[in-house]
């Protein structure tokens, strides 16, 4: 965000556009997001004897149209140095996916998934102060992210683990 | 009546945030309690809306945007469009320094008083 009321940018942004858009003033409606839902953090649920622990975070959203190649040329730089940098422990890159078909119309047309080993390793995500890369990630997703479509975070706890897991 | 001066400005206590990265602004109308967003187009119009006359407001965005749209009546249209919305809004104001009577001399205190 720039200082309130200042819009000496403005001059640069309109140099800056191939082609002006028609003006618009549109009014903003407040989202009372009360669909959260925490089904599993219950420790008497008897869901909870059979989970590992492991958690899995999906972050969904779309990228801004005209921008897909910008996206994948930038990500393809950093994806590799996110699986060799965030690998643990407490937090693993597990890598940027494409949806191909999806019955869900709110979660965008990418997803980047995490896996932590504890909640606590959520703040690692957004720790400003984290791996270059990580910072470098987010900015990259805030540069090209398309700001009508919406964002979704959804955090998983691995029900049954792996053969052999304890 | 006729308006002698009129210039545009933005009203009192309007409140504007700029989202530099994404060219894009939101705008808080205390009067009447709303949020807006504007686009880069609008922002530019808003900018320039500091006690403007019409006449200097077209120079000045055409000036800005003439070789950004298809043709300057297209800036025009951009201009009168986005001055529209921005009134309708209550972003900002066409305010005059002085309204007079098209019969000079003959005031409605004067008529009042049998002239």
């Amino acid at each position: 965000m720039t200082k309130e009321t200042d819009l000496s940018w403005v001059k640069s942004a309109v140099d800056a556009t191939s082609k002006l858009p028609p003006p618009e003033v549109e009014t903003v409606r407040p989202e009372v997001r009360t669909g959260t839902t925490i089904p599993n953090l219950n420790a008497d649920r008897e869901v909870n004897r059979f989970t590992t622990g492991r958690l899995i975070v999906d972050w969904g959203y779309s990228i801004t149209k005209g921008q897909e190649s910008n996206f994948m040329a930038r990500l393809a730089t950093l994806d590799a140095k996110l699986r060799s940098t965030i690998a643990g422990p407490g937090l693993i890159y597990r890598g940027t996916y494409a949806v191909v078909i999806s019955a869900d119309k709110g979660c965008g047309d990418f997803r980047t998934v995490w896996e932590l080993e504890r909640y606590g390793n959520i703040e690692d995500l957004i720790e400003s102060s984290g791996p270059r890369e990580l910072v470098d990630f987010r900015q990259l997703i805030q540069d090209l992210r398309d700001p009508h479509c919406g964002w979704t975070q959804t955090v998983l706890r691995e029900f049954i683990g792996p053969p052999g897991n304890p | 009546m006729s308006y002698r001066n009129a210039y545009y400005r933005r009203i009192d206590g309007v409140r504007v945030t700029g989202v530099e990265g994404f060219g894009i602004g939101f705008v808080y109308t205390p009067r009447k309690p709303q949020l807006y967003s504007l686009n880069v187009t609008t922002l530019a119009i808003l900018d320039l809306c500091d006690n403007t006359s019409f006449e200097e407001l077209e120079r000045r965005f055409m000036a800005l945007a003439a070789a950004k749209v298809d043709s300057e009546e297209t800036a025009r249209q951009h201009l009168r469009s986005g001055l529209e919305q921005l009134q309708a809004a209550g972003i900002i104001e066409l305010v005059t320094d002085a309204q007079v009577p098209d019969v000079g001399g003959v005031t409605d205190d004067n008529s009042m008083n049998g002239g």
